[in-house]
């Protein structure tokens, strides 16, 4: 069975998030909500993502990562076999320690 | 009738000076007006003025005037000396006031001042200005450009480190003590006996619908860049994958529009040259601003039609006249497949990129660093994709930027022709005569009419919250419907006659059959329910406004393929539209 969900926009890592609420407090589409319960964000309408990424560049965490569509990457020449995460990469460093 | 009002709103806030939409037209307003005196400043943003608006990041003053920092502007600036700013009259061939030039180089200073002023590094290491030669020729600042005597032309753009501009000016606002409503758009504005008394919004957060009284309103809401598709992403991501801010959706125009103010040149589409999956700008993307656009032949599209450059040819921002090369008829763009070519780029080329790219979105640069960095990514498509409607919005009247409603004042890309660091510049002008004024303007209570006006815009805000219907439209279908197949399936880039009447039934079906059925869940859903209505109206205006005008000018700009040429009847007139009771008033006016 195919997944129609939407595949691209924010992934929050929840391992990382510390729950400072910046990209819930600051994203210019709003498309982050809040889980009062958790006290962390989540990402509730991630169709409506302009990949500003402004969201992973303030987490103070590296705890975000916005992920292409696939029509992007192909079109600007990206290699979508070679595309890791900021989390990923600071995960191995992390891991390296 | 306080009372009254309280029992229609959520919440009624009491200014001086409102301020709708916290870009950098208005937050450079805000802080002028706090600067020159003590009023209450009220600024209300649809995101967060942190990072809201367009120019999030801006590096150049594109005042554009010919030896902008070796000899000051002229105190005594004529129409003569403003039409040699490309973006003076000249180069959109009669549709913008050479008026509104004068204005802008006489201040060019001051809001460059204020800049410095809270921490944007204007100056270079060594204390001077940086001068660049921008639009000289398919390129910005990397490769110079000289005149037929071998002599490389003045200098006419400021360039400086502008990556945190946008964070500066919120912040310097703040500190200036103006109250900022974030999550908060506007919904309509509010007039009595033709000025404007405040206006209404929607908190997208909470939903709470405020009422807002002011003597004066800045409209600075930005160009209605949801107007077109970039169809070459998937739904509903084709709807705000877009150059600018996309929450822009005209929504400040449209309510000016709704409230009596007339607007202009409403059929002017901003066409742009973006390298495809990445739709950031021409130069960031490398899309032909640093490197050549290469045809499938590998010739050079800027050396094969030389007389497109922009000098020669005026037009839209460069190198959209090379991708429709030779002519709108058989342009490159449509029969061949354009590049930009990266890999044989100098190291300035290089770095003229990533300097631009500093300034735009982070995407930009992990893009880049994804595609494995410019020396070595594979070539892009360049293409042209039509990013909003431009030089049209709210018509301003005066030198203040006042629009036909009495102390309604436009600033910024949704008041024809202020765009980018013009909007600085406007928005400091109004910032600074608000100031000035807000003494003689006597604050108005809120009568019967006014409250009509909101219990309208209320009614027709809301009304899509919790509606139980078996056929329920959800916004961003609608706006799917509205934008990719009426705008870009039927009107388009080339304007035919045909085609667009049957795009305007089709519209009025949509208003009429779709609209009535909208259902949103919660407030952020509410929210996208108001910008499909703002985007159906302002749709509504760009067809009509292409169909009045039976000539093409400034191509793509405007380009009727039922009328392809340039028609001297239409020299400097503009389309401005008006709503009467119930219908719209275009009238063909001169551009002074």
């Amino acid at each position: 069975m195919y997944n129609f969900k939407i595949n691209y926009g924010p992934t929050i890592d929840d391992h990382f998030c510390n729950g400072c609420g910046k990209c819930y407090k600051y994203c210019p589409m709003d498309i982050f909500g809040w889980d009062e319960e958790k006290q962390r964000p989540t990402v509730v309408y991630p169709g409506e993502c302009w990949f500003c990424c402004f969201c992973e560049v303030m987490c103070p965490e590296v705890a975000i990562d916005v992920k292409f569509p696939l029509h992007h990457m192909i079109d600007f020449g990206v290699d979508p076999r070679k595309v890791t995460s900021l989390v990923d990469e600071f995960t191995e460093i992390e891991q390296s320690k | 009738m306080t009372n009254s009002l309280a029992l229609i709103a959520d919440e009624v806030v009491e200014t001086d000076f409102l301020i709708v939409g916290g870009g950098l037209a208005g937050c450079m307003a805000a802080i002028e007006a706090k600067k020159k005196s003590n009023i209450d400043v009220v600024i209300m943003e649809k995101s967060s003025i942190e990072y809201g608006g367009t120019g999030v990041g801006l590096d150049g003053f594109h005042v554009e005037f010919p030896g902008i920092i070796e000899h000051p502007v002229p105190k005594d600036v004529d129409e003569a000396i403003a039409a040699k700013s490309l973006f003076g009259a000249n180069r959109y061939k009669g549709l913008v006031s050479s008026k509104s030039a004068i204005t802008e180089l006489k201040n060019w200073i001051k809001p460059l001042a204020i800049l410095e002023d809270i921490g944007v590094q204007i100056r270079e290491d060594d204390g001077k200005m940086w001068g660049a030669q921008n639009y000289r020729g398919g390129t910005v600042h990397s490769r110079l450009k000289k005149d037929e005597n071998g002599k490389p032309f003045e200098p006419n753009v400021v360039m400086y480190r502008g990556s945190d501009l946008k964070w500066k000016l919120a912040k310097a606002v703040y500190e200036a003590g103006v109250r900022v409503f974030n999550r908060t758009m506007i919904t309509s504005i509010i007039t009595k006996n033709g000025t404007a008394v405040g206006a209404t919004a929607l908190n997208s957060r909470t939903g709470k619908f405020v009422v807002f009284k002011s003597k004066a309103v800045l409209i600075a809401t930005g160009r209605a860049t949801r107007l077109n598709p970039y169809p070459w992403a998937p739904y509903p991501n084709n709807l705000f994958y877009s150059i600018g801010f996309p929450g822009n959706c005209g929504g400040g125009i449209i309510g000016a529009f709704r409230a009596g103010a007339k607007v202009a040149n409403m059929e002017c589409l901003w066409v742009y040259a973006v390298s495809k999956g990445i739709n950031a700008s021409g130069g960031a993307g490398g899309a032909g601003w640093h490197f050549r656009l290469l045809n499938s032949k590998g010739e050079s599209l800027e050396d094969k039609y030389p007389e497109l450059n922009i000098r020669i040819a005026g037009g839209n921002i460069p190198p959209v006249n090379f991708m429709y090369a030779p002519g709108m008829k058989e342009p490159t763009t449509e029969k061949d497949i354009i590049v930009s070519k990266t890999d044989s780029a100098t190291d300035d080329d290089i770095s003229a990129t990533y300097y631009t790219a500093a300034t735009e979105p982070p995407r930009t640069l992990k893009f880049l660093k994804m595609a494995g960095g410019l020396k070595d990514k594979r070539p892009a498509e360049g293409v042209p994709y039509p990013a909003a409607i431009t030089i049209s919005g709210i018509r301003r009247i005066n030198e203040h930027a006042e629009s036909t409603i009495g102390n309604l004042f436009a600033a910024g890309d949704c008041a024809c022709h202020t765009a980018g660091s013009r909007a600085l510049v406007w928005g400091y002008i109004v910032g600074s005569h608000v100031a000035e004024q807000i003494g003689s303007i006597q604050g108005q209570s809120l009568n019967g009419e006014q409250l009509r006006q909101v219990e309208q815009a209320k009614a027709r805000v809301l009304a899509p919250l919790g509606r139980v219907t078996r056929n329920a439209v959800n916004p961003l279908e609608l706006e799917d419907y509205v934008r990719t197949e009426i705008i870009k399936n039927y009107v388009g880039i080339k304007k035919i006659k045909a085609r667009m009447e049957r795009a305007k039934e089709l519209l009025k079906r949509v208003k009429e059959e779709a609209v009535p059925l909208l259902v949103a869940d919660g407030p952020h859903e509410l929210m996208r329910a108001v910008e499909a209505q703002d985007i159906i109206d302002i749709a509504e205006l760009y067809i009509d406004s292409s169909l009045l005008r039976t000539e093409s000018r400034v191509a793509p700009m405007h380009y009727r393929e039922d009328y392809p040429d340039q028609d001297s009847n239409w020299d400097k007139i503009t389309i401005t539209a008006r709503k009467n009771e119930d219908s719209i008033e275009y009238l063909r006016e001169s551009v002074e």
